[in-house]
């Protein structure tokens, strides 16, 4: 007699497991998966990739950071067809050129506002996976995957949709607004062991970080900023841990190299302000909630649990043999709360102010809207519509007051400014402020302008005061004239550094992280270019010039020669030419003996000499109005005081007295007895006014 | 090559058609293009799959068309446009490098008299038979009209047959099945029988199961243009990416209609026919 078999029991799929045995992958569907981090999700997502190739079709993926593209562009590089990340960071081929297509949510924005121009290759996508899509809730950068993933999806009508989180509280609304599937669940292969310690104040925290840490243990601490990542990484290390701090500010090679540390067990700890978050896989096993809150635009802010499970999703990534949690909380941040694991429920940013205005303008610029009802219709496929209310009409009006659109008989248009402001994703205000630039304005005159428009790095008070100096002898009509706000004139003191001394050297001189000035002057850039775009002129485009290649103005004017970009303009600066009108007198001769062939040499010559002569505006500068301006002592003391309209002008209180400030035509006069021709009370106006 | 179902017309006339290409490219089995497009826009960007190039012949409908005997074969007159003969529609077709090409036939408008539908008849069939005579650019269908006799035409070995002037019936499913049975009867087995103008669901649905292998209609651009799709979604006010779905919605509608649209399930996409 045969024994029967043993019944084994099948087993239970959740999560990406499921998603795979139900052909998530093969299947014309969209589908959500919410599992957690490490539960197989970038696997089910490279298979449905690998399937929509072998079927002819093209894939674009959506990834919160450019970090991230360039390593799942690393990682997919074995599937059959060409994989490319699209970001600014390398030159790129034609999107046409590739297969799966990787961009970041801005870039993809981007691309829908063109999409007829795109509309050949774009045609040929069939799938859209958009990983980590509950960053469709970032304040900050929400509204543009909202935007790009529904006009997008208005494009293709035949688009799947495969998004994937760890992080959702409200998965069927999610998957309802997708057309999806949903598939939770999921089994981290290493599950998370969690252990909240409370703290009496946020003084012991560092502390209580010592005694949770392990040695050899490769540690991830997550901290809410810069400075705080730098000084606990200082901390830790004086106390003999192997630790290094994490953030945006490092360069790109700095940042490679504390990654490769930490990977390779030189550095255990490593200190991580958010951009972890979602970032590159770096293999820990214990990950230290730090900073449970944080200090927004709206006030203080308890860590949500979102985020919290994103970072403690860093645990026990590939590589890692454990994966364990440790929350560290006074009693008011409740470090026991986050284990339960209640995401909130997500919604988008976009149906607030500009980014509706900058989503509808995409709508109308991108022909998806020439009517009202049109404009109504796109706004309430946004997620936005699904999860709240926006009004579309209102926000019409408002590009229709701003000058963006043009009605011609209730069929709208962009007008100049509008398709300028759309495509460079920047708000109508903002474009439309190069109308407000003096006449016939210096480059300083630019970058003050533009640095109004800009968020600025908070900045010590001698950095601030060395770098304000540095204009004292530039020309500029806008400074002598006192009307350039405080806060304009040191962001434009740090954009002149970058475009004499590069952002590293500028970096030096106001003591601020090399990428922090990178990125202050890629914002100024794109403004700059913008308005360039707009109302073209010779100092708008010189400083647009000097502001790309990071070169004073007058070496920037070799660069306004067609063919001449940056590396030419910096080789003949350093062969002695130092601008355009050297450059026309320079015999060719000069030319090669530095290098360049003699055919090159006489084009440039002979390029110089057909440009004709530069008409550069360069007033004297009157050091009397900016000395003032360059007291930061002043401007501080400025900051402090409460400022009041009134019937006759303003009222500025905090100081020893109230002072009455009134206005007479374009000036402002104080009844102090300071004697100086801006004093701290009419500094105070001007960035009341500001 | 031998195709089957629904095959959609594209021009270059009209954005919509660009926007409609690459979703034919993808799902269709060929597109028919019209050798008067090919002529209106030379050196035009041709979709990249297999061809059917009609002759153009359509454009006799015009009510100011005339039909020209030039001896060995018959041209088509249109004001205003230069004349076009079956030389030109050679050349053209062979040009495009046409998979399947059609002979420069002569419809008849509905108020032409009876001894001018008689003359074209005849002025067509006499087209075909010396197109098929010549080296073929392609597979090459001769053009028929309802109720002409094919005797002559078969004889001459087309490699299939194309049967126009049912466009104006179409909405009479009755009297499309029994022209199409009627030609079918006298092909020899297997010989393809392509029939121009047909786009609606129900009438690609009717021609198919009377025999037709190919039918050819604009009609899903055509639909979407005006903001409606077969499935009966209506858009006053389509913007150009709804008018786009529209067509997709249509295109696939059409080339699922080998089921009657009223049994038609939700389309859902198709199996990508090529490769990218």
């Amino acid at each position: 007699m045969t024994r029967p078999a043993p019944i084994t029991a099948l087993p239970v799929l959740s999560g990406p497991d499921l998603a795979l045995a139900c052909g998530v992958t093969t299947l014309p569907v969209s589908a959500l998966i919410t599992s957690p981090t490490g539960s197989g999700k970038t696997h089910l997502a490279r298979e449905a990739a690998r399937h929509a190739l072998t079927c002819g079709e093209r894939v674009i993926v959506t990834v919160p950071t450019k970090a991230l593209a360039h390593e799942i562009a690393r990682t997919w590089a074995d599937l059959p067809g060409r994989v490319q990340a699209f970001t600014r960071d390398q030159p790129s081929p034609p999107y046409r050129a590739a297969h799966v297509l990787i961009m970041t949510p801005e870039r993809l924005d981007l691309v829908t506002r063109r999409w007829r121009r795109h509309h050949p290759w774009l045609a040929r996508v069939g799938l859209l996976i958009t990983d980590e899509i509950h960053t469709i809730s970032d304040p900050a950068r929400g509204a543009a995957l909202d935007a790009a993933l529904t006009r997008l999806r208005a494009t293709l009508p035949l688009l799947r949709v495969l998004a994937l989180t760890a992080t959702c509280g409200n998965p069927r609304v999610l998957a309802d607004w997708l057309g999806a599937l949903h598939i939770g669940g999921g089994i981290r292969p290493m599950p998370l062991t969690w252990t909240a310690k409370t703290v009496r104040a946020v003084a012991d925290k560092p502390a209580a970080l010592q005694r949770v840490l392990t040695p050899g243990e490769s540690t991830l601490v997550f901290v809410h900023g810069r400075q705080r990542a730098a000084d606990l990484a200082a901390h830790l290390k004086k106390a003999g841990h192997a630790s290094a701090a994490h953030h945006a500010g490092l360069t790109p090679g700095v940042r490679a190299q504390v990654e490769r540390d930490f990977r390779e067990g030189r550095t255990r700890v490593l200190i991580a302000t958010p951009t972890l978050e979602v970032g590159v896989n770096l293999p820990a096993e214990h990950v230290v909630l730090y900073d449970l809150t944080t200090f927004g635009l709206d006030g203080r802010q308890a860590l949500t649990v979102n985020a919290a499970w994103q970072r403690a999703g860093r645990a026990g990534r590939p590589g890692a043999t454990r994966a364990h949690v440790t929350v560290l909380g006074t009693r008011a941040e409740q470090p026991g709360q986050y284990e339960r694991g209640r995401f909130e429920p997500l919604s988008s940013p976009l149906s607030r102010g500009e980014h509706l205005l900058g989503f509808l303008l995409g709508c109308v610029d991108g022909g998806y809207a020439r009517t009202r009802a049109q404009a109504t219709r796109m706004a309430q496929q946004t997620f936005a519509a699904h999860t709240g209310t926006l009004n579309a009409p209102r926000a019409v009006a408002t590009l229709l007051q701003q000058g963006a659109l043009a009605d011609h008989g209730g069929v709208l248009s962009v007008t100049p400014l509008g398709r300028v402001a759309s495509q460079a994703l920047l708000p109508v205000p903002v474009v439309a402020a190069v109308r407000a630039l003096p006449q016939d304005p210096t480059v300083l005159d630019v970058l003050l302008a533009a640095a109004a428009h800009v968020r600025l790095p908070s900045l010590g008070d001698e950095s601030r005061a060395t770098l304000v100096g540095a204009l004292m002898s530039v020309p500029s009509r806008t400074l002598d004239a006192g009307t350039a706000p405080p806060d304009a004139v040191i962001g434009a003191a740090l954009l002149h550094a970058t475009t004499h001394h590069g952002d590293d050297g500028a970096a030096e001189l106001s003591g601020l992280h090399e990428p922090t000035l990178t990125a202050l002057r890629e914002e100024t850039l794109r403004i700059v270019s913008a308005w360039h775009a707009l109302s073209p002129s010779i100092s708008v485009n010189l400083t647009r010039v000097s502001l790309a290649a990071q070169l004073p103005p007058l070496t920037a004017t070799l660069a306004l020669l067609s063919g001449v970009g940056q590396v030419t303009a910096r080789a003949l600066s350093a062969a002695g030419v130092p601008d355009l009108p050297t450059l026309a007198r320079t015999p060719p001769a000069q030319l090669t003996a530095a290098g360049f062939t003699l055919r090159t040499a006489e084009r440039l010559t002979q390029a110089a000499q057909a440009y004709g002569p530069l008409t550069l505006s360069e007033p004297t500068p009157a050091p009397r109005t900016r000395t003032v301006l360059a007291d930061p002592a002043r401007l501080a003391r400025a900051r402090l005081l409460t400022v009041t309209p009134t019937t006759h002008g303003w009222t500025v209180t905090g100081g020893s007295q109230a002072r009455t400030v009134t206005r007479q035509g374009e000036a402002f006069i104080c009844d102090c007895p300071d004697g100086v021709q801006l004093c701290k009370h009419l500094l105070a106006v001007g960035l009341h006014l500001a | 090559m031998t195709l089957h179902g629904f095959i959609p017309v594209l021009t270059h006339r009209f954005p919509l058609d660009a926007l409609l290409t690459p979703y034919v490219e993808r799902y269709a089995p060929a597109a028919l293009i019209s050798a008067a497009e090919l002529r209106a826009a030379p050196g035009a960007p041709l979709p990249a799959l297999p061809l059917m190039i009609d002759s153009g012949g359509y454009q006799a409908l015009d009510a100011h068309a005339t039909v020209v005997d030039t001896g060995p074969f018959a041209a088509l007159h249109v004001p205003g446009a230069v004349p076009l003969t079956p030389l030109d529609v050679y050349d053209l077709q062979r040009s495009a490098r046409a998979a399947v090409c059609f002979t420069l036939d002569f419809p008849s408008p509905a108020t032409a008299t009876t001894d001018e539908r008689v003359r074209r008849l005849h002025l067509g069939e006499r087209n075909a038979l010396w197109a098929l005579s010549q080296i073929r650019p392609g597979t090459l269908y001769a053009s028929v009209q309802p109720g002409q006799d094919l005797t002559a035409v078969l004889a001459a070995r087309p490699d299939g047959i194309a049967l126009g002037g049912l466009a104006p019936h179409s909405a009479d499913r009755d009297r499309l099945r029994h022209e199409i049975r009627t030609v079918r009867a006298q092909l020899p087995a297997g010989l393809p029988l392509h029939v121009f103008g047909l786009g609606h669901p129900d009438s690609i649905h009717a021609a198919l199961s009377a025999g037709a292998t190919t039918v050819d209609s604009s009609s899903p651009q055509r639909m979407a243009a005006s903001g409606r799709a077969w499935t009966g979604e209506v858009i006053p006010d389509a913007a150009p990416h709804e008018r786009l779905r529209l067509a997709v919605t249509n295109l696939l509608t059409a080339l699922h209609a080998d089921v009657p649209l009223a049994l038609h399930p939700a389309w859902r996409p198709l199996t990508p026919r090529r490769s990218a």
